[in-house]
């Protein structure tokens, strides 16, 4: 080993290498945090895009129903009490007495046993009606048909004859029904 | 102009800054003849002066074993060194090799001085053996102070190397040390420089003639015997050396000619007690010149002497009659111990003086020792391996850097990549706008689901009638008295642990029926107390209603409970007033049905138990 070979070996490869591999590391340390603040990104970027993709979906998916909503909405706002005594109403007078004739119309205030397990929010609309089975069947489909917020909970449906015989054997039915409705948590 | 200082004075910094600088100005990294001694390279120039008007000068192309005659060089560039770079840019060129040089070995033949200087007491009697030469030898290059007898010698003046008498008996002296001015070492520093300027290995040495002369003796007499002594007449001296009869070297003189004479006053006196002193038989002398008159001159002389005094056997030879020094440039014998073709067989020669140890020592190296110390110059230098060392290092950092600049570059591009990505410009905020808004389109569409599930029919009034009108149709045989429909949800089942609250509810619905039968109804209540034919109503008001209610599916199940009996009222007799009056007499059977439709928590139509909003 000559005078040369210690400081060449210190100056000319042991120091510039370990300059180098501190700079080195650097570089990689700094690449590193690059990489993994690009893949963050690129990984939110994704997911934006995968969320607008989704929200692009949706919107095409619900574009069609918001006007159906709206309505049902509107329905379900509605109290459906007077609604339903409104509808009743504007079906009787086309029925002469014999044939339909409502005999009672009742809010009973408990929940039912419908409505007893949701969370929804409901009122119970309690008829009865004297007649024939034919009108009977005519006003109850028109009733739900623009009440299809109502869910027949109860029905009876019992034969009777007049007292004093003046006129035929008809049929008296009780109907109870459930009705949705917007608002607070059931009671 | 390359400046370089003893790296033993530098610090470590500047040690490596040196080899830095040795390594891009010179090509000592590259070229390995910078290694290498001036005998062993194929292109040599050989000078050989005596102190007289003349310069010998010749070429040695060693790969062809030719020589030539060299650039003509004037003596007084010797001292002052003019001219040296002409003379250099001559060599390297074509004109006296047959190839341009890659590297030039200079070899000085001093002929002009030989200065024998004794040998310390103690150093002297130590020398035994040629390991022993060899370690006096390296001790007398470093330290000539320690080993010569006369220790007030000028180191910077002179240079002086060993010449062991490999024959000597134990009381003779057993070495002497030849001393050589080193006045012509400036001529060689500026060869050298001139070498380095022009990247040419330039490689010197500086030798005694005398020594030389003597190592070419078998060539040029090969038969000769030992046991004489030899004499070689030079310019300025005589050199004369005494030879066993085995050919060992037992001693040496050097003679000087005083007043221009061509020998030296009293030489048979001094040659009779050389050979006396030596103790040989019989006194013989072979006697060595350039030219033949000098010979006869001093054959006769010496022949007169041994007539008149004492009796010695005179033998005399001129070099230009020696076959040996016929291509020789001016047939110097000292150029012999040189040429390639000569060592070989003079090493392997068995007999004669060649196989003594003096002859074979000399031939491997003792005739060639160096006067200049170029080892010492050398020592200035970064050795090869520490060039070869420094190319690594450089190698090694610039692939370091390459690393760098490379992993650099990538994360420049890396960067630059991910800043011309879309991803570099979207914002926490964007991102939270745009989670706000999937957010409200997705409670939107929860909403929206379950208004229209909750919207679904599930238990409509007017399909129970029609159900009834579908279960017994007109002129059935059978009067209903009473019909009782009920719907109610189902509790959910409690929930386990790790699962999920349930989102809907089963349904449970009851038809409830009392009535009157006549004996063609009776097949009818039979039918319907299956499943087959309960199965069939349902399906029946299904497609009449469009109820999705009443479909078959697994998660549906339905049940019946049937009671049949007698009618108690019933009148076979009756007439047709009473049967008016009451109808119930007509029919001879009573029945009591109850339908049950049960509809799991996983049905489509389940009662959803979530709020809608």
């Amino acid at each position: 080993m000559s005078v040369y070979t210690k400081p060449i070996l210190r100056f000319g490869l042991i120091t510039p290498a370990l300059f180098n591999c501190v700079l080195l590391a650097g570089e990689l340390a700094g690449l590193g945090k690059l990489n993994s603040i690009r893949q963050q990104k690129e990984e939110q970027y994704q997911e934006q895009t995968q969320r607008l993709a989704a929200m692009k979906k949706l919107e095409a998916d619900l574009a069609p129903r918001r006007e159906v909503f709206k309505g049902q909405k509107t329905l379900l706002e509605a109290d459906p009490g007077p609604l339903f005594s409104r509808v009743i109403d504007a079906i009787l007078p086309k029925y002469k007495t014999i044939e339909l004739e409502r005999s009672g119309l009742v809010f009973p205030l408990d929940r039912g046993r419908v409505a007893r397990e949701v969370k929804t929010d409901a009122a119970r609309v309690k008829s009865s009606f004297q007649g024939g089975m034919g009108p009977m069947q005519e006003t109850l489909l028109q009733v739900e048909s623009l009440m299809p917020q109502a869910v027949l909970e109860e029905l009876k449906l019992t034969r009777k004859a007049d007292a004093l015989l003046t006129q035929r054997e008809f049929l008296v039915l009780e109907i109870t029904h459930t009705c949705w409705k917007a608002g607070g948590e059931k009671p | 102009m390359l400046t370089i200082s003893d790296p033993s004075e530098l610090k470590p910094a500047d040690i490596y800054r040196q080899a830095c600088t040795v390594a891009s100005k010179t090509s000592r990294a590259t070229d390995s003849h910078w290694y290498r001694m001036p005998e062993e390279l194929a292109w040599q120039w050989h000078v050989w002066f005596d102190g007289g008007r003349e310069v010998c000068s010749a070429t040695y192309s060693k790969n062809s074993n030719t020589w030539k005659a060299g650039p003509p060089l004037p003596l007084a560039s010797l001292t002052t060194g003019e001219g040296v770079s002409e003379i250099l840019g001559e060599l390297i060129s074509t004109l006296y090799f047959s190839e341009k040089p890659k590297a030039l070995g200079v070899v000085l033949h001093v002929a002009d001085e030989f200065t024998l200087a004794e040998i310390a007491q103690a150093s002297d009697a130590s020398a035994e053996s040629n390991e022993d030469y060899n370690h006096l030898r390296y001790n007398l290059v470093d330290e000539p102070r320690e080993v010569l007898a006369d220790r007030d010698v000028s180191t910077e003046a002179n240079s002086w190397r060993l010449l062991p008498f490999w024959g000597a008996s134990a009381s003779q002296p057993r070495a002497t040390a030849i001393a050589l001015s080193r006045s012509r070492e400036a001529f060689l520093q500026k060869l050298l420089a001139c070498g380095e300027a022009a990247r040419i290995p330039v490689r010197v040495t500086v030798t005694s003639a005398a020594v030389e002369c003597l190592t070419a003796l078998p060539l040029l007499k090969p038969d000769l015997q030992g046991g004489l002594l030899v004499a070689f007449s030079f310019y300025k001296f005589t050199a004369v050396f005494a030879l066993s009869a085995t050919g060992e070297l037992l001693t040496a003189r050097s003679l000087s000619h005083r007043g221009g004479a061509s020998l030296p006053s009293g030489f048979g006196d001094i040659l009779w007690t050389m050979a006396v002193g030596a103790e040989l038989e019989e006194p013989r002398v072979l006697l060595l010149a350039p030219r033949e008159e000098a010979v006869k001159a001093a054959a006769e002389e010496l022949e007169m002497y041994s007539m008149t005094r004492h009796g010695l056997r005179v033998e005399a030879l001129a070099y230009g009659s020696v076959p040996a020094l016929s291509q020789v440039p001016g047939q110097r014998p000292e150029f012999l111990s040189y040429e390639t073709s000569a060592k070989e067989p003079v090493l392997h020669a068995a007999g004669g003086i060649v196989s003594s140890t003096t002859y074979q020592s000399l031939w491997k190296g003792w005739a060639h020792q160096n006067f200049m110390d170029t080892a010492r110059l050398d020592l200035q230098y970064p050795a090869q391996r520490d060039l070869k060392l420094l190319r690594f290092s450089s190698w090694f950092v610039y692939l370091l850097v390459f690393s760098l600049v490379a992993t650099g570059g990538y994360g420049t591009w890396s960067l630059f990549s991910a800043m011309s990505h879309p991803s570099w410009k979207l914002t926490s905020e964007e991102m939270k706008q745009t989670q706000l808004k999937h957010g409200l389109l997705l409670e939107e569409k929860r909403q929206i689901d379950v208004t229209e599930n909750l919207l679904r029919g599930r238990s409509k009034g007017w399909v129970t009638l029609e159900f009834l009108l579908q279960l017994f149709p007109e002129d059935s045989g059978v009067r209903v008295e009473t019909f009782q429909y009920n719907a109610e949800a189902a509790r959910p089942a409690p929930a386990k642990a790790g699962t999920p609250n349930a989102k809907s509810a089963g349904i449970v619905r009851t038809w409830k029926l009392k009535g009157l039968a006549k004996p063609k109804a009776l097949e009818l209540l039979s039918t319907l107390n299956s499943q087959r034919g309960l199965a069939a109503l349902f399906d029946r008001v299904a497609e009449v209603t469009g109820d999705e209610m009443y479909r078959a599916a697994p998660t549906r199940q339905l049940t019946i409970a049937l009671t049949q009996g007698r009618n108690g009222r019933f009148d076979a007799q009756a007439g047709a007033g009473q049967l008016a009056r009451d109808p119930s007499l007509a029919f001879p059977f009573s029945f009591d049905a109850t339908v049950t439709q049960t509809l799991s928590e996983r049905d489509d139509l389940s009662l959803p138990l979530d709020k809608p909003f």
